[in-house]
């Protein structure tokens, strides 16, 4: 209930009063809306912005901020068969400079120095100053500098994840291994052949970056795909085996003075290879193989280092008289001759104007043929070839493998080059079966006595025994394919005739005191390039065997090119192939003949001799 | 108007209302000494009381002032919460950092190791300790063969004994 307010009569003063006050909230209510119009307009841009052109300006912003970064995934590592380390990836930094955002570089580059291992600073202002916006200061900064790096906060300076490839044994087997470019992709050998098994697959992140590469932290890390880590390669190598190897034919490389220098160990049964090496010897031949600082590092031996390339599958030679087991095999298999067939050997033969002569001079001859393989006489040679015909010669260099790729894969792998019945001049019936007008690989050479070992069974060569996961997961690489080339009994009977090669013939420094030896020694001529000729003096050293003979475990090749004054397969491959099998029979425990064991010890030791220190 | 009241009228200064409505006065008479009556509002002629001004400008920004107030609380929660997030990724990222530094380092103490066990490295420190004369080749016997049977000598074992 209301209650009745008397009312005072009213001034003309205060009718004024009450006008302005009128008038005031006139003005209040004026400016009010004028405000509340102002807060309209913005909330309706808020609106605008926020909701209605929302996904315009979130694009126009993603655009400027939102960086998609290629996450790398850390390359798998590579083993030998007792999980050596023989390379591998070490995660990174790569320090990279903006070089239009450094004020300072003087002061930039002494901050930097120290930690980048830059001794004089002054060497790193100039790379501040290149005004390029992009300049790797070092694709390596250790794990302590990256953290000092971090806290410094040098403007301009960022940090990119990335890794080195690192080989600790040095240059062991790295003509096998080959290399990795700047880029991370495998360059050559199995870090080629792999690439994609050992690379895996590089992620993908969306981070918030400003327009100048700073990271900024928001917590909108969007991985956009996971890094897949490489796989790793189990290989069949066996590092100390490779050691003894590289540096058994480092050393006959120095002394013999040969250019270059080929050995592969194989395991007989399972065609995996040992060891695999390739050598050069810069010292003395610098100006044919082209300056030493473009060779790779020292294998530890003064003087030699590693090749360019593995020479073993990607150098053809022509091999000289290792080449006789084709005419030979080839002959008992038709049965054209037995080990014990007479044969009578001159001295040389001209066939279509072209001399072909043995190695000495010496009369007509009554030889078996096992004597002929025993002495490698070429005319001898020549005589089972003709009584063989082209056909059975041919049909035997195929058999062998000759001509034909591995099976290894290897990248770079000459499948070589012979003859075929379509370019098949007479002077070849002479020439090709004593390893000349031919083109073959040391691998394919072993693979060839390696079938003899197995009784007749080629056996694919492989450098892979198992691929690891990420996780640990092994699989093993599949086996390689065999196939039986020649009968066992034909093989049994070239054995024999190869154990007389080295117990009386040309291969008798192959020997090895407790163990039969079966081989065949090699001594070729090289050709001039492009020319029907052979140069001069020129020649090619070959041994290659396996042992024990009667049970084969171990097959080898060595192969010296163009060793003085000594020429001989016999005198200058066949040493380093007792050296190295002595070694492998007894690191693998091969038992020993009780019989053949020799009361005297092997001498003195040679191997570590010559080690850089 | 009498002069008294013309000069209270003129040297009084106008009251402020206060802003607290809970001290606002209660007595209608006292309001409307105050503030101007404009008139009653009240229509038909009924007399209602009139309600002042000042009090309806007082009590006006109430809920503006709560939803203000929520508003910026809000934001300032917003504010906070990204500050905890930032600092979040920040920590984060330095663990990353520090799991990616202890990561190579144990890749590179990996290569260390496997460096000096390698071949070569052991070579060369052998190389470096005095080298035997001479190694006899221990070889390798089957298992399968028979060993031939011993003969004993009856020689003398030892020469020490003799020799005192």
């Amino acid at each position: 209930m209301t209650r009745a307010v008397p009312r005072r009569p009213v001034s003309s003063r205060t009718v004024v009063a009450a006008r302005a006050g009128a008038l005031s909230r006139r003005r209040l209510r004026l400016i009010r809306g004028i405000v509340l119009l102002g807060v309209g307009v913005l909330v309706l841009q808020i609106v605008n912005l926020q909701v209605v052109r929302a996904a315009h300006f979130s694009r126009l912003s993603s655009g400027q901020l939102l960086q998609n970064v290629t996450v790398p995934a850390l390359r798998g590592s590579i083993y030998d068969r007792y999980a050596q380390i023989l390379a591998m990836s070490i995660p990174t930094n790569m320090a990279v400079a903006d070089d239009f955002l450094i004020k300072d570089p003087v002061g930039e580059a002494a901050a930097l120095a120290p930690l980048l291992g830059i001794h004089d600073a002054a060497k790193l202002v100039p790379k501040l100053e290149e005004q390029h916006g992009y300049v790797v200061l070092s694709s390596n900064v250790s794990a302590a500098s990256t953290a000092t790096l971090n806290t410094l906060q040098l403007p301009g300076i960022s940090l990119i994840a990335s890794s080195m490839r690192s080989n600790p044994d040095g240059s062991l087997a790295s003509t096998v291994l080959g290399g990795v470019d700047n880029a991370g992709l495998g360059s050559a050998g199995l870090e080629y052949q792999y690439q994609q098994l050992l690379a895996g697959q590089a992620g993908s992140e969306r981070v918030l970056e400003t327009p100048y590469g700073v990271s900024l932290p928001s917590g909108r890390v969007v991985t956009l795909r996971r890094p897949i880590a490489g796989e790793s390669l189990e290989l069949t190598l066996d590092a100390p085996l490779q050691y003894v190897t590289e540096q058994a034919l480092g050393q006959e490389l120095l002394a013999s003075h040969g250019v270059s220098g080929t050995a592969i160990v194989l395991d007989s049964a399972t065609g995996q290879i040992l060891s695999m090496a390739s050598l050069v010897n810069t010292t003395e031949h610098d100006s044919t193989l082209g300056t030493s600082q473009t060779w790779p590092a020292s294998t530890g031996v003064t003087g030699v280092r590693d090749a360019m390339n593995n020479l073993a599958v990607t150098q053809t030679y022509e091999p000289g008289s290792v080449f006789k087991i084709v005419p030979f095999s080839a002959a008992l298999l038709d049965k054209v001759i037995t080990p014990s067939t007479r044969l009578s050997v001159p001295y040389q033969v001209t066939i279509a104007g072209k001399v072909f002569h043995d190695a000495e001079s010496h009369g007509l001859e009554s030889l078996s043929a096992t004597q002929v393989l025993e002495y490698s006489s070429n005319i001898g040679t020549y005589e089972i070839t003709r009584a063989l015909g082209e056909s059975g010669l041919l049909a035997g260099v195929s058999r062998l493998g000759f001509g034909q790729p591995t099976g290894l894969n290897f990248p770079g792998e000459s499948q070589g080059l012979v003859a075929s019945a379509q370019t098949f001049p007479s002077t070849d019936m002479a020439a090709l079966p004593i390893g000349q007008v031919d083109a073959v690989t040391p691998l394919q050479v072993l693979d060839a006595y390696n079938t003899i070992a197995n009784g007749g069974v080629f056996v694919t060569p492989s450098l892979v025994r198992a691929t690891i996961g990420a996780d640990g997961t092994m699989t093993k690489a599949p086996a390689g394919g065999t196939r039986r080339a020649l009968p066992t009994a034909i093989a049994k009977e070239l054995t024999q005739m190869l154990i007389r090669v080295v117990e009386g013939g040309t291969g008798i420094k192959a020997a090895i005191p407790g163990y039969t030896i079966a081989g065949k020694t090699g001594t070729a001529q090289i050709p001039y390039p492009g020319r029907d000729k052979y140069i001069g003096g020129d020649y090619n050293a070959t041994f290659v065997g396996f042992a024990p003979a009667q049970h084969p475990v171990l097959s080898m090749i060595v192969v010296i090119e163009r060793p003085t004054p000594d020429i001989f397969g016999g005198d200058i491959a066949a040493p380093v192939f007792a050296q190295v099998m002595n070694y492998a029979l007894h690191r693998y425990g091969v038992p020993a003949t009780p019989g053949l064991i020799a009361p005297k010890s092997t001498g003195s030791v040679s191997l570590f001799q010559d080690v850089t220190t | 108007m009498t002069p008294r009241a013309t000069a209270t009228a003129r040297t009084a200064p106008p009251r402020v209302a206060p802003r607290d409505p809970r001290v606002a006065p209660r007595d209608p008479r006292a309001a409307s000494r105050r503030v101007p009556d404009l008139g009653p509002r009240a229509s038909n002629g009924k007399a209602s009381a009139p309600r002042p001004l000042a009090s309806r400008l007082r009590r006006r920004p109430r809920p503006v002032s709560i939803a203000v107030g929520v508003v910026v609380a809000s934001l300032l929660a917003v504010v906070g919460g990204n500050m905890q997030l930032a600092e979040g990724q920040l920590r984060l990222e330095q663990v990353q950092s520090r799991l990616a530094q202890v990561q190579s380092a144990y890749a590179a103490a990996l290569a260390s190791v496997a460096a000096e066990t390698s071949p070569q490295a052991l070579a060369l420190v052998a190389g470096l300790r005095a080298q035997p004369r001479e190694i006899l080749p221990i070889y390798s016997v089957s298992l399968r063969r028979r060993l031939p049977a011993l003969t004993l000598s009856t020689a003398p074992c030892c020469t020490l004994n003799q020799a005192r």
